[in-house]
């Protein structure tokens, strides 16, 4: 017998956004968090099923007031926002069958867990689908489920590593460096979220889910740039290059008065816009240098015109002017920075909402504003099983007396 | 899925539901080439590497969109589009006649998308950006860098965040088209690359916006891991990243390379001088079998070469027409029923005009070879 299925709903009832009347099963860890958090800042209903006891992730700093708590980490509370929380064991006999009652009601299982994890729990993605056909799958690894590294520790700087972005980045002489923000795996995310959409909406069509498979390995090859294509084409490479030179005139950051800006000058148009705001020094009045590769060959030539314009303004006022003589500059901005900027602001990337502990605060919203549907107001991430009566008993149907006897046994 | 794109992000939305199955018409024009074509150039056209990269699977149709006659094809082609997908400057395609409110009246449910640097409101939204301009805004630029750096930056030059908002928005389409399909209204998306590129550092922003911390290079080092690095091994400019991120992982790491040691600062000398007698590969082999998460560095023809991805057929080659045979990825992501694929190779410029014209709107082939002729399909 099918359980009859609980109507999605959001933190604050019935969700909105395009994917209202979406429900989604949530087992991520670190390399699925920004997956997830798309789905539900699109308004699916998305319900966290955390091992009692809270979500490892809830241990990753940085913390409220510094101060590690289930409930203080900032990095949680970034990516666990408009979800519910369900405790559960999948250890357990008992988790694992609640589990498989959960499958019915959702149209998206999403989770982290090592390729075989849930096969050995008898938790086979055929035998999800069994339950129910419609399920889409989205499974996230390190290394993909096959494949000579599947069963290979992970992390986001070790996928990262291996994708071949690193290895331009840092002095030479030096190691290089991993990207911030754990790239990897918000990009492993981002991959993720287009095919669980792709596939949810052929479920929808068809009533047939599957299985979405996405390594953060691949992913983290996949937004390489143009490495792969120009390797394979001409044999080119590139390589790692001090910032210490400038490598590619116009394309590096410049000195401001009061730190540096970006000046990035690709089209033609924008070259002689910057010729314009330059005073055309004759120097530079060869035709030759509308072409960009003979630009970036020539910047000896080129970056003492340019530098001597940039130190002349602060960081701001030289964007300002750049951009309002249409050429692409942008400042070199600290997080700070950009959190306060007027953009950023007029933009309300970041909304008010009220935590538990710190009160009125600003989170982060959605990543896309859709013209006909009200983002959904940001709520704080759940405490760990804070809806467990809600979703087991008003809509899995167990009984109240049935949750203390379950957290007796350790399966929620 | 009608493409008014140029850059990366714009066809990297397109070009991730290319994968899929979607048929992507690419509008272009030879009046204003795209810079991943070729440019001005027209020798260039049809020859670069990173034009692959973004358009196969999809079509080419040259269309002069400052000649009225091509702004009707245009239109036409929006009436039997489900999505539309835009990333030109502010009001360019609103000025041709096929802003959003437009498209709406010839297409009422069609889901169109902009995407741009600051995105479409907002006193910057009509400002030019690319990729590297916005990784610098966010802080991303700032924060690559080693602690203390004596630069302004360490970054890679890529072109983060264009990829990630591309693929982000072809979520978004997906979520419009999902939406569609449950109530029949269409959509318009404003999808802003500082909003997508902005969210992995969402920790970092609240730690300033709920503890007034600011947050500086780290580095190699991941604040929650007991230790993590990127360490010289045999050879010249050779590394391997290492990173204990649990207790576990912490006591096999030292065991591996019997390197107990008193702080973090004397561990690394202890891994390095294990490190630099062996090859990345072997160190890499040796702690992952161990169970320690390490992985070589790995320059672009070592990707190319990676026996894992090689085992999992993840690069696709193709025979382009003017370039032979060019190896590009795949779209990361595997479907189990309905797998896609990339199988045509990237389109020529204009490859596909006659074809859809004739194929698509009904056009009669005299017709279109005149518009041609007088450039206006051109």
């Amino acid at each position: 017998m099918q359980t009859e299925r609980p109507r999605a709903r959001g933190r604050s009832g019935i969700s909105r956004g395009p994917l209202a009347g979406t429900r989604v099963l949530d087992l991520t860890g670190p390399p699925g968090q920004l997956c997830v958090k798309m789905l539900a800042d699109a308004g699916a209903d998305v319900i966290s099923v955390e091992p009692p006891g809270g979500s490892p992730s809830r241990s990753r700093p940085p913390f409220i007031d510094g101060a590690s708590g289930p409930d203080s980490s900032l990095y949680f509370l970034h990516y666990n926002g408009n979800k519910r929380s369900i405790t559960l064991n999948l250890a357990a006999p008992g988790g694992q069958y609640l589990l498989r009652r959960l499958t019915r009601t959702v149209d998206v299982l999403v989770e982290t867990l090592p390729p075989g994890y849930l096969d050995d729990r008898g938790l086979t993605h055929e035998s999800l689908r069994q339950e129910n056909p419609g399920l889409v799958h989205t499974s996230i690894t390190h290394f993909g489920r096959s494949g000579p590294y599947t069963g290979y520790q992970g992390s986001d700087m070790v996928c990262f590593a291996l994708g071949g972005v690193m290895s331009q980045a840092g002095e030479p002489g030096s190691p290089p460096i991993t990207a911030p923000g754990e790239l990897a795996y918000a990009l492993a995310g981002s991959y993720a979220a287009v095919g669980t959409n792709v596939a949810l909406f052929r479920s929808l069509m068809s009533g047939r889910g599957q299985m979405v498979e996405v390594a953060v390995h691949e992913a983290a090859v996949h937004v390489a740039g143009y490495a792969v294509p120009i390797f394979s084409a001409t044999g080119r490479k590139p390589f790692r290059q001090s910032w210490k030179q400038r490598l590619f005139d116009l394309y590096d950051v410049y000195p401001c008065r009061d730190g540096y800006a970006r000046i990035f000058i690709m089209p033609r148009k924008h070259w002689r816009s910057l010729l314009d705001w330059l005073g055309h020094p004759d120097e530079l009045g060869s035709e030759l240098f509308e072409d960009q590769q003979l630009r970036w060959e020539n910047s000896e030539l080129i970056d003492p015109f340019v530098e001597g314009l940039t130190r002349r303004y602060d960081k701001v006022d030289l964007f300002e002017e750049g951009q309002r003589r249409g050429i692409t500059v942008s400042p070199l901005n600290t997080p700070r920075e950009f959190v306060e900027n007027e953009q950023t602001e007029a933009r309300g990337l970041f909304r008010k909402t009220t935590h538990r502990e710190i009160g009125e605060y600003r989170q982060m919203g959605p990543m896309h504003r859709y013209s006909g549907l009200p983002d959904p107001a940001p709520a704080p991430a759940p405490t760990p099983g804070e809806h467990n009566r809600e979703v087991y008993c008003e809509e899995l149907g167990l009984m109240a007396t049935d949750l203390p006897k379950l957290e007796e046994a350790g399966v929620i | 899925m009608l493409s008014f794109t140029a850059g990366a992000a714009g066809p990297t939305c397109a070009s991730s539901l290319a994968f899929f199955g979607a048929e992507v018409l690419h509008v272009e024009s030879r009046m204003r080439p795209d810079g991943h074509r070729g440019g001005h150039n027209p020798d260039a056209w049809n020859k670069t590497p990173t034009f692959i990269k973004l358009h196969r699977n999809q079509k080419s149709v040259t269309i002069n969109l400052r000649e009225a006659e091509g702004v009707a094809l245009a239109r036409d082609l929006v009436r039997i589009s489900d999505v539309v997908v835009e990333n030109f400057s502010l009001g360019v395609l609103a000025n041709w006649g096929l802003g959003y409110e437009d498209l709406r009246r010839i297409r009422p449910d069609v889901v169109a998308v902009g995407l741009r640097g600051f995105g479409s409101t907002g006193p910057y939204a009509g400002f030019a950006s690319y990729g590297p301009n916005l990784g610098a805004f966010l802080g991303n630029s700032y924060l690559w860098n080693y602690p203390g750096g004596d630069t302004p930056t360490a970054e890679a030059r890529v072109q983060h965040p264009d990829f990630m908002s591309g693929v982000c928005a072809a979520f978004a389409v997906m979520s419009a088209l999902i939406h569609r399909a449950r109530t029949g209204e269409g959509q318009w998306i404003d999808a802003g690359e500082i909003d997508v590129g902005a969210q992995p550092l969402g920790p970092i922003y609240l730690d300033y916006l709920v503890n007034g911390a600011e947050a500086h290079p780290e580095g190699n080092r991941t604040s929650w891991a007991r230790h993590s690095g990127v360490y010289a091994c045999r050879g010249d400019d050779q590394w391997c990243a290492v990173s204990a991120e649990t207790d576990e992982q912490m006591e096999r790491l030292i065991e591996s390379i019997d390197g107990a040691a008193e702080g973090a600062e004397q561990l690394d000398e202890r891994i390095e001088a294990w490190t630099g007698t062996r090859t990345k590969f072997e160190v890499m082999e040796h702690l992952q079998a161990r169970g320690v998460p390490a992985a070589a560095v790995q320059d672009v023809e070592e990707v190319l070469a990676d026996p894992h991805l090689r085992a999992r057929d993840f690069f696709v080659g193709l025979e382009e027409p003017e370039m032979g045979f060019v190896e590009a990825e795949g779209f990361p992501v595997r479907l189990s029923q309905t797998p896609g694929c990339y199988d045509e190779h990237a389109p020529l410029l204009g490859q596909h005009t006659e074809e859809v014209c004739v194929a698509h709107l009904g056009m009669d082939p005299g017709e279109v070879s005149r518009l041609m002729t007088e450039r206006k399909l051109y």
